[in-house]
């Protein structure tokens, strides 16, 4: 999981980019890889391509390829594939006769599953990494979806790092009350460091608690009706649009052209 | 130290198609009806209870104790979330803290972000919910009842959503239901061991500290009906997916062959339902099917029976 919250993207030709057209564009790629048939090598290499052309040119200082690489624990439940798929034998792990059989058709299954996942990570990298979680969110609220999970999701985000240092303001308490003895070791039991990070969290939930009372007192002192409002998108252009959609069409129809 | 992690954040890329709609579809509805239930004054109410306690949620992941052999565990929170604010708000809670950790933090796709909240939003709450309220139905009169009842609960919801995450996973293909299925199952009931420990360990400090706040509301007609519902739309969801699962032998099986002691095994006086089929319709998945729902049915006539006793006895 990747905490750059607060953190500003950094300049670059994507970042200056509008969040409606990166998300239009970046959910038509999602969708033009997920909807590729099996064995379609040539459409998601030209994903591939698509995407290393877009980063290069868009956003070069991404540590992309640190996101994309990032393998979720999704991928080694692909693995069995390797041996459980029929097809030609490629290779024996173990003895012969017990042994695993890793087959060519296994390997391809394998490989394409991953490929995927990585293409999609690195879709969703170069939007969530040009883009300010502010424009992110007022881009979703334009496509429809509802103000109070935007409006949640910003609240959520606006106090993300009040609750981050109050948590690690815990640990280090607790660290700092605990001790080692030579030949002892620190904590007590199992169920009973449980229970202290579970009356951990329970302190945390309490003081979200009187936090979320008070915030709500502020806000309609403020004159809060429901609605937590964001500066307006500038209006778009007709050719930055039409520009968009025929990217988002080529992305989503790229899989289903190309072998 | 490793974090013992909770995989039921589904990346893209793996999902068929029709899994990802599905997804979308079941959760959209549900949470759709939670926003509805939220709706006027109490929805400007809530918002700043629901986007702090997100955050809260999301920080109190990070608080980890130490476990064993150089691994620690951390909690999910749907089911804290669920005892401490009630369903409909824990569902929205878990939403935001699910949405954001999609959208800005990549943990979990955005396409997949439908069947992910399915799986933490909705189901790890409603399981929760509903095993925690017939859990106290049965142990509520004793002291140590309500620290069973979250126990249970949290450790269900845990279960609940990996086994739901794995049955996705292999309907999409992208992993053998015989491997995937019991490895989400295997991993997460321990996980949720950890989930059940803190959880009753926090609910334990807010009733020392907070003891209104956990008062246990009377359970209204609607949601009994809700729970029933529920209960039995997973029954059914699972039982037809109940011909997806191995069959091979066991781990016992397995052993007892490998030593050569699985000839000394003695048949049963009578069979009922054989290797889990209807001895009349074969071998088929209609047969392990329809064998699924009567043993299913057999539970709940057994389950029933047992409360009913005891509503009798406490004179309701």
């Amino acid at each position: 999981m990747r905490l750059h919250i607060g953190t500003e993207p950094l300049p670059s030709r994507l970042q200056r980019l509008d969040a409606r057209l990166k998300l239009l564009v970046g959910v038509a790629l999602l969708l033009g890889i997920a909807l590729t048939p099996r064995g379609h090598w040539g459409a998601l290499g030209a994903y591939a391509t698509l995407l290393l052309v877009l980063w290069r040119w868009g956003a070069p200082g991404l540590p992309l390829w640190r996101t994309a690489l990032w393998l979720s624990p999704f991928a080694l439940a692909t693995l069995p594939w390797l041996w459980l798929t029929s097809g030609p034998p490629m290779l024996t792990l173990g003895r012969a006769g017990t042994g695993l059989i890793i087959t060519q058709t296994g390997l391809l299954r394998v490989t394409d599953l991953i490929l995927r996942m990585v293409l999609s990570i690195a879709t969703a990298g170069l939007i969530v990494g040009t883009t300010p979680w502010t424009a992110l969110l007022a881009a979703l609220r334009t496509f429809g979806l509802p103000r109070v999970l935007i409006s949640s999701m910003g609240l959520m985000l606006h106090y993300l790092g009040l609750w981050v240092a109050s948590a690690h303001t815990l640990q280090r308490a607790r660290a700092a009350r605990s001790f080692e003895w030579p030949g002892r070791r620190a904590g007590g039991t199992l169920a009973w460091r449980a229970r202290i990070t579970g009356g951990m969290v329970g302190n945390l939930f309490l003081r979200a608690l009187a936090q979320s009372e008070r915030t709500y007192q502020a806000m309609l002192a403020r004159g809060f009706d429901g609605e937590i409002r964001t500066l307006p998108f500038s209006p778009l252009n007709r050719r930055a649009w039409a520009v968009s959609l025929a990217l988002a069409m080529l992305g989503g129809l790229l899989g289903q052209l190309l072998p | 130290m490793v974090p013992l992690i909770l995989a039921m954040h589904i990346p893209d890329g793996f999902l068929a198609p029709p899994v990802l709609v599905g997804g979308w579809l079941l959760a959209g509805l549900v949470i759709a009806w939670a926003l509805r239930a939220l709706d006027g004054d109490a929805a400007a109410h809530r918002l700043p209870l629901i986007g702090v306690m997100a955050a809260a949620i999301f920080a109190a992941q990070m608080l980890n104790f130490p476990i064993a052999g150089g691994t620690s565990g951390h909690l999910l929170g749907a089911a804290l979330a669920t005892l401490v604010l009630g369903p409909w708000a824990a569902m929205l809670v878990m939403t935001t803290v699910v949405g954001v950790q999609a959208l800005f933090f990549q943990d979990g796709g955005l396409l997949a972000l439908g069947v992910n909240l399915l799986n933490m939003a909705v189901i790890g709450v409603w399981v929760a919910y509903a095993v925690q309220r017939l859990v106290n139905l049965a142990l509520g009169r004793f002291r140590w009842g309500q620290s069973v009842s979250a126990f249970v609960a949290a450790w269900a919801s845990i279960f609940f959503a990996a086994l739901a995450c794995g049955l996705e996973l292999a309907l999409s293909g992208a992993s053998p239901a015989a491997v995937v299925i019991p490895a989400m199952g295997g991993i997460h009931a321990l996980i949720g061991l950890v989930e059940g420990a803190i959880t009753v360990g926090a609910l334990a400090f807010l009733r020392a500290a907070r003891p209104s706040l956990l008062q246990p509301a009377p359970l209204p007609p609607a949601e009994r009906r809700g729970i029933l519902v529920g209960g039995l739309l997973t029954t059914l969801l699972l039982v037809a997916a109940a011909p997806l699962a191995s069959t091979a032998p066991d781990g016992l099986e397995r052993v007892a062959e490998d030593l050569g002691f699985i000839t000394r095994a003695t048949e049963p006086a009578f069979h009922l339902l054989p290797d889990y089929t209807l001895p009349a319709l074969g071998e088929g998945a209609l047969s392990t099917i329809i064998a699924g729902l009567i043993g299913a049915a057999l539970v709940l006539g057994v389950a029933w029976g047992v409360l009913s006793i005891r509503a009798r006895r406490a004179g309701h």
